[in-house]
């Protein structure tokens, strides 16, 4: 009776792991075809000279990192991803933030609110782009028009996306208002999961509302925080989309940013092994600034819940 | 054609993402003709058109594959449009590692020499001896885009050569006599400068002479004209050519005319949300035959207030000749079928009705001739066919790389104030570190 319970109850296990990997086997099949070969195809890639249609691609080594380290339109793209992602980064968690805390409030309508938030989140990034560069136009767009209308005339006239040193920053902007929803929604999950009691507590200790924010809702918000920070990084170095919709890394490349130039690289020049360097560089770049992230928050983390 | 204002809905590009459909492509099949009868066959045709808001472009559409069809019923048209000139290229280029190139594919004469180069193209040349097809019908200069010493790789379909377009009404409200073939720069400066209207107050002119669009196919004439050019004649340097003085000069002469306030900035155009040239801000324009198309459909600038003259020329008299035809692909199985839809395509009934409906030049020279007097545009720009000059993409390989660098040196020069000549010497450099 025992014996064969025990053996029933072993094929019985045995068919839930074979069930279980039938079930991961889309996902993993998925994963290896379209996410683990091309990652480690890359890499062989930038080992060679690798031109689309010439049918001669010689192993080179390291050449082609070598070669980019002397490139200096490819640290030109490196300064510009910096530039974007410590503009778009810090601002758009700053903004998400104060954004997930209004609509954290018990009233009316946040749920609307919430909605609207996140909508840009699930529209087409061409789309976005498109709409953004008529409200960047100068003297007809949404922003001229608004600045023509408060007196700001010679402001009206600033082409946002031609201008050498709009350009970026226009960009920027653009990316607090689609990058928010995911964000928010973020923070919002963290804001909930803060326990209400130690609020409570902090109002019968009176604190007042700063002080709660600061000392109660930032700490505990900190996991939230840094995943946010390093997704939000990651995607900042990779923006392609808005810059191909609406500068093409122009003017005179303020804002080729290195998934353009990657791009560019790949697909305008046709040498995918310079373009696979790269793009293994950038991963370095990434991998580099995300675990420094990770490092210095996990510290302020730990300290945290010890004290 | 390639068009300057296209704004289509590119495909986002990634590299990675691109990679395994590219390395999956070459592991995959070759479904290039598939047959759904024992007789039916379906040719793979690609292109760069799409939809077209013309009512012309689309009954011109419909009536060839009609005919098509009553011709050869048992040969099906599978058309793949794919929307863009560059993205057109790069989709191609990859379809062709892949293995999956169409049967038939439209080549663009400024971007011929990359397929042809490559070896993708068939050769046409023994079909051509075998049938004893004749190829007197064809501008000679039109058919050599496509030619490599004795070998021919395409027939072209459609062509023309740049031209300078002008609204007739600002020209009469200026008093300005209507520009005449053979005029000088000075002429064309001087017409741009009395066709410039700055009322006081307003920050900068209401209309202007001429329209400098950052578009490398349609500034290349003028540095021809001048005796100048962007690389050497075998195609393989751009110092010695593009660092020059006669090209510096043209390059400066353009500067000027932004710089004067006699065109509008890139901004300003900009800021017209339209066409500058279409909307009256500017009374010049350069542009190919294909602007009638659109000018056609224009609500504000009327085509009886259009006029078409050729380039305003320096020390020598030349246009850029943009041509499109149509060429097999080495892996097409069906050859022999490939080969009558391009020759219908390239012969009479098409070049006919395209002539008719006003959608294109003729390549067909008797063809185009029977035009001559159909509208008041034709004849100038047949008259111009003969100052023709191929685009260099047409023989040089990396040529779509000369031109995003020569387009960022007009960047660099026009809002980046940098001196023309630092400017080109830097590109001159980049491209020779390139090709």
């Amino acid at each position: 009776m025992n014996a064969v319970g025990s053996r029933a109850e072993k094929s019985g296990e045995r068919n839930q792991t074979r069930a279980g990997l039938l079930f991961i086997l889309p996902a993993f099949l998925h994963l290896t075809v379209f996410v683990l070969f091309p990652i480690l195809f890359a890499f062989v890639l930038s080992l060679h000279r690798w031109d689309v249609l010439k049918p001669n691609r010689p192993f080179v080594g390291l050449e082609n990192y070598a070669k980019l380290l002397h490139d200096p339109l490819f640290w030109n793209a490196l300064g510009n991803s910096a530039l974007y992602t410590l503009g778009s980064v810090p601002l758009g968690m700053a903004l998400a933030l104060g954004v997930a805390v209004l609509v954290n409030q018990r009233l009316r309508g946040t749920t609307l609110f919430r909605t609207l938030f996140y909508l840009p989140a699930v529209s087409s990034a061409v789309a976005l782009a498109m709409v953004w560069t008529f409200l960047y136009l100068p003297e007809r767009g949404l922003l001229a028009w608004t600045l023509g209308a408060v007196g700001l005339t010679q402001a009206a006239q600033t082409d946002w996306l031609q201008n050498p040193f709009w350009a970026m920053p226009a960009l920027i902007f653009m990316s607090l208002w689609t990058g928010l929803g995911p964000r928010m929604v973020l923070f919002l999950a963290g804001l909930q999961s803060v326990p209400a009691a130690l609020y409570e507590a902090a109002a019968i200790d009176g604190a007042g509302h700063w002080s709660v924010f600061r000392h109660i809702t930032l700490p505990l918000l900190l996991p939230t925080t840094l995943f946010v920070l390093v997704t939000s990084t990651i995607s900042a170095f990779q923006v392609f989309t808005p810059v191909y919709m609406m500068t093409r890394g122009g003017p005179v490349r303020h804002t080729d940013v290195v998934g353009y130039h990657i791009y560019n690289t790949a697909w305008r020049q046709f040498h995918l092994g310079t373009a696979s360097a790269q793009s293994y560089v950038l991963f370095l770049v990434v991998l580099a600034v995300s675990s420094l992230q990770f490092r210095l928050m996990q510290k302020r983390i730990s300290g945290f819940t010890v004290s | 054609m390639a068009e300057a204002r296209q704004i289509g809905l590119r495909y986002r590009g990634q590299v990675l993402l691109t990679l395994v459909g590219l390395s999956l492509g070459l592991a995959g099949c070759h479904p290039s003709s598939r047959s759904t009868d024992a007789t039916d066959v379906t040719l793979r045709v690609a292109d760069w058109g799409g939809a077209s808001a013309d009512p012309a472009i689309s009954r011109f559409e419909s009536e060839v594959m009609a005919e098509w069809q009553r011709q050869h019923p048992h040969i099906h048209i599978a058309p793949e449009h794919i929307p863009g000139s560059d993205v057109y290229v790069s989709k191609m280029l990859t379809a062709f590692v892949a293995g999956t190139e169409p049967d038939v594919m439209a080549l663009d004469a400024s971007s011929a020499a990359v397929f042809i180069e490559n070896n993708t193209l068939l050769d046409m040349t023994p079909r051509i001896e075998q049938e004893h097809f004749d190829l007197g019908d064809y501008y000679p200069n039109v058919l050599d885009l496509a030619r490599r010493g004795s070998h021919l790789y395409a027939l072209p379909a459609d062509f023309t050569p740049m031209m300078l377009y002008y609204n007739k009404s600002l020209f009469r409200n200026a008093g300005v006599p209507f520009p005449q073939d053979g005029w000088t720069w000075n002429e064309f400066r001087e017409d741009c400068r009395r066709l410039t209207v700055w009322p006081a107050g307003t920050p900068h002119p209401t209309q202007y002479g001429f329209e400098l669009q950052n578009w490398m196919p349609g500034w290349i004439p003028w540095i021809w004209q001048n005796g100048g050019d962007v690389l050497t004649p075998d195609g393989k340097h751009a110092a010695g050519a593009l660092d020059t003085a006669a090209t510096g000069e043209a390059f400066q002469f353009l500067y000027k005319l932004v710089a004067d306030k006699l065109a509008p900035t890139l901004s300003e155009s900009q800021a017209q949300g339209a066409d500058p040239f279409q909307s009256g801000l500017t009374a010049m324009q350069i542009s190919g035959h294909w602007n009638l198309v659109g000018l056609r459909a224009s609500e504000k600038l009327k085509l009886a207030d259009v006029g078409v003259v050729g380039l305003p020329e320096r020390r020598r008299r030349v246009t850029v000749l943009y041509e499109s035809g149509y060429a097999i692909t080495k892996g097409c199985r069906r050859t022999a079928e490939a080969w009558e839809y391009v020759k219908f395509m390239s012969g009479p009934f098409v070049q006919r009705k395209k002539a008719e409906l006003g959608v294109g030049i003729s390549a067909n020279r008797q063809v185009a001739e029977s035009r001559r007097e159909a509208s008041p545009f034709e004849a100038a720009f047949l008259d111009n066919v003969r100052y023709g000059v191929a685009p260099k993409g047409a023989t040089v390989e990396n040529y779509a790389q000369v031109e995003d660098i020569g387009r960022e040196a007009m960047e660099e020069i026009l809002v980046g104030g940098k001196p023309v000549s630092s400017a080109l010497r830097e590109a001159a450099k980049r491209i020779d570190a390139e090709l």
